[in-house]
């Protein structure tokens, strides 16, 4: 008790200013925890939320319906293969379908993530041996994400292109097993889009997405553009190019070139695949003439300069490089890698450029964290 | 000559209340173990410690490895342990094992190194040498002849000296250009926490930036002395709260400014702790009761643990300083970063591509970082000198392993700091199987001339 008596009032009211300071740390630290999204609280200069809207209803939602309309005709095309004509017909829907699964493959967000398009529809080179067992069984199912070298775009290039054969020697090929087979990698690519596409659209992905407007690394706008980057560095770079060229091998792989079995459209698939990045980054509108907001005006209203020129600028010019060096290069990229691989070789450090502007200064700029990690600062 | 040390005689012979050190301990101890469950509840320990299959280590501590499942049993016993230090129960032994067990842990990858972490190493070490449960502890109620309600003076003082330090390198360290002049990386940083409520508005501008640099070099500075000062210790406390919520508020830091406003009322008078510790005493139903003997102290042991205090803090005052040592640009290279108290005080992003190449048959290719590693690692390794030379020597065990008998490890790399655009960090014509890791200058880093 003598303790007690050693507290003048003084002591006392510190204690307790003491104790409520950090009563009240302890309440706003839990409570910030979870920071809330108010509406109206958003004031920066450059509006996040009218760019969500804009990728949304201008780029994301019209890519999936162009998408999902190449694939309905696709669809259509399996039904009957019985005259060569019928068998050209989907070999132009099928390559109308992988034009425009370049324009979304790179937003693997919200059901796309979950249900696994992307691997699902265009993971390659394709299983052919797999494939042929599949269909001499007639059983198998596509849903098994073991089975993403199965099925997709690039099984159906090896079942309905040839690099060998004539197409009277395809069609020759194509018994009940394998017409049903193509019918259900048809219809399992619809679905996929369909699944995609309804929660965007019937579904409520379109406005949790557009209210996810916040800084955060699970925000809209952190995961659309890792998803962006990742596509481009992955897919594209090392996918399209640096795989089949041998960057990440001893020696090249033609063999793993995207539609290798068509023998002509890897170029297209690439050019197609950059035009879209370049367009998503630009901010062209799907649906109007002109651009939006999107990551060039992000950047530039961030003021983001590299070596006193516009970041934004250079990672444009890198586009129009890396289009005008694929434009140089042949139709079938198999044919390219074999006669001269040095053009391949190029081309990838060029697209390997714009993904060191992309990766390191645009995403140091708009501080977004790359694959953004689960741990303490400090 | 006879004054100095007549001074420095009284000074370490003086005495004062025991209760703000055992308040320290128990507050210490308590937030050791919450942070620890709350690490365990993140599922870090899976993520970080035992799923990886490589791990980075600090020069000279390759030795120390997780150990696999039974990593969450060295958790264990550290939470354990804090829980033993803040109640007092065999304290030596408990502050001992919770000191070697969370060094440990955090020796296992220097991926998760954060300047906090390296505080409560050094925190813990200091506890080693002071007599912090001789009052209201479990160990004064069992031995009832052994507790005492003073402490030396100087017991007190160096925590406070030790958290002083902390704050006043990190207070020098921010005065340099970027920081000060170009509000970097700040004017990065802020502008992205636009969604804040209220504060999100004020972060868009300029001068914010500016502020928060200089208010944050100025505080870090000042605020030892502010919390020295008795007169202005209740300002300078709350500059502390306001300083580390908004901290917390801005960044992802987890416990580190509670752990560290808790820490500062080290500085109140020893009042205010017991008025502190009888409150909790009475709430744990004097089941660690508030009573003492007060025995004198042991002179002799406590001479031998002034001298290994002073030492360390000899340590502390002269370690930040090893990066004068370094040629180029401290940020840059980062050597002699570490360990100094430098609390964000630069934004870097980097990519990192090795390519190993088969000298016998003149072809290379380049890896994927994450087939090796998480992306955690990758992320640091991806802008640090010492992470990418273990990297690239790793790679070349691994593809002497897989076959490659003499195979050299390129990497091109690009870094961009505080914004000012990326550029080439190492030499990419230098094989990195050719150098060994030591505290030398690594030559091979590119200079970032402005």
């Amino acid at each position: 008790m003598i303790i007690k008596e050693m507290f003048s009032q003084e002591k006392t009211k510190l204690f307790r200013f003491a104790s409520f300071i950090l009563f009240a740390v302890l309440v706003f630290s839990c409570s910030s925890d979870s920071s809330g999204d108010e509406p109206g609280a958003q004031t920066d200069d450059f509006d996040r939320a009218e760019m969500l809207v804009f990728w949304a209803d201008q780029i994301i939602i019209p890519a999936y319906e162009n998408y999902r309309a190449t694939l309905v005709d696709l669809n259509t095309a399996a039904e009957s293969l019985d005259t060569v004509d019928d068998l050209k017909t989907l070999q132009e829907k099928w390559r109308a379908a992988y034009l425009a699964w370049q324009g979304v493959s790179m937003f693997d967000i919200g059901k796309a993530e979950s249900n696994g398009i992307k691997v699902f529809s265009n993971t390659y080179p394709t299983d052919a041996e797999q494939i042929e067992l599949n269909i001499g069984e007639g059983s198998y199912n596509l849903e098994l994400p073991s089975r993403k070298a199965e099925q997709g775009l690039p099984a159906l290039d090896y079942l309905i292109n040839s690099r060998t054969l004539s197409d009277e020697q395809i069609l020759e090929q194509f018994d009940a097993n394998r017409q049903s087979y193509i019918k259900a990698l048809t219809e399992r690519l619809l679905n996929l889009c369909d699944q995609v596409l309804e929660d965007w659209t019937t579904g409520d992905f379109r406005s949790k997405f557009i209210a996810n407007k916040g800084s955060s690394s699970t925000s809209s706008v952190d995961k659309v553009v890792n998803d962006f980057l990742y596509d481009f560095e992955k897919y594209t770079r090392a996918g399209k190019v640096g795989i089949p060229a041998g960057v990440f091998s001893s020696l090249p792989i033609p063999t793993a070139s995207e539609a290798y079995y068509s023998g002509e459209r890897s170029k297209e698939l690439l050019l197609e695949s950059i035009k879209a990045a370049k367009g998503f980054f630009e901010g062209d509108s799907w649906i109007v003439l002109g651009g939006g907001p999107s990551l060039k005006a992000y950047l530039d209203d961030l003021g983001a300069q590299k070596d006193g020129q516009n970041l934004s600028e250079l990672i444009l010019a890198n586009f129009n490089e890396a289009e005008n060096l694929t434009a140089g290069l042949s139709s079938d990229f198999a044919d390219q890698i074999e006669a001269d691989n040095t053009k391949m070789l190029a081309l990838y450090d060029v697209l390997q450029k714009n993904v060191v502007l992309i990766k390191v200064d645009a995403m140091q700029a708009m501080n977004i964290q790359v694959d953004y990690v689960d741990a303490d600062g400090d | 000559m006879q004054t100095v040390i007549d001074k420095l005689g009284s000074y370490l012979n003086a005495k004062t209340s025991a209760a703000p050190l055992a308040a320290f301990r128990f507050i210490f101890g308590l937030m050791m173990c919450i942070s620890l469950i709350r690490f365990w509840a993140n599922g870090w320990i899976e993520k970080l410690y035992i799923e990886p299959s490589f791990h980075f280590h600090y020069y000279g501590f390759a030795w120390v490895r997780p150990f696999g499942p039974y990593t969450y049993l060295l958790f264990v016993v550290c939470g354990l342990a804090a829980l033993a230090v803040a109640l007092g129960y065999f304290y030596r032994l408990a502050i001992t094992v919770f000191f070697l067990s969370f060094t440990y842990i955090e020796l296992l990858d220097k991926t998760t190194y954060l300047n906090h972490y390296y505080f409560i190493s050094c925190v813990s070490f200091l506890l080693l040498f002071l007599p912090a449960a001789s009052y209201f502890s479990l160990d004064a109620k069992r031995q009832p002849k052994q507790s005492r309600n003073t402490v030396k003076k100087w017991h007190i003082d160096s925590i406070k000296l030790l958290l002083g330090l902390v704050y006043f390198y990190a207070g020098i360290a921010k005065i340099q250009p970027d920081w000060l002049y170009e509000a970097l990386p700040l004017k990065i940083w802020l502008p992205s926490k636009f969604d804040i409520p209220v504060l999100g508005f004020w972060l868009q501008k300029t001068w914010v930036a500016y502020f928060f640099s200089w208010a944050g070099m100025l505080y870090d500075i000042c605020i030892p002395f502010l919390l020295l000062n008795r007169r202005t210790r209740p300002f300078a406390f709350l500059l502390v709260v306001v300083f580390h919520v908004l901290t917390r508020i801005l960044f992802p830091i987890g416990m580190f400014p509670f752990i560290m406003i808790v820490s500062t009322l080290i500085f109140f008078e020893p009042a205010f702790h017991e008025k502190l510790l009888h409150r909790i005493s009475e709430r744990l139903r004097n089941w660690i009761p508030l009573s003492a003997s007060s025995r004198a102290f042991d002179t002799p042991k406590d001479r031998l643990a002034f001298l290994c205090v002073g030492i360390f803090m000899l340590f502390q005052i002269l370690f930040p300083f090893r990066y004068l040592g370094y040629p180029g640009k401290l940020f840059w290279n980062e050597e002699g970063y570490r360990f100094s108290w430098r609390v964000m005080l630069m934004e870097k992003t980097g990519l990192a591509n090795f390519k190993v190449f088969d000298k016998k048959t003149n072809k290379g290719f380049y890896i994927h970082n994450q087939d090796f590693l998480t992306v955690f690692q990758e992320k640091q390794m991806s802008t640090q000198a010492d992470f990418m030379l273990e990297f690239a020597h790793y790679l070349g065990d691994y593809y002497k392993m897989k076959g490659i008998e003499d195979p050299a490890v390129y990497l091109e790399s690009y870094v961009s700091l505080n914004g000012k655009g990326s550029r080439q960090f190492a030499d990419p014509n230098q094989d990195l199987l050719l150098v060994r890791d030591s505290f030398q200058h690594k030559n091979w880093i590119l200079s970032f001339d402005e």
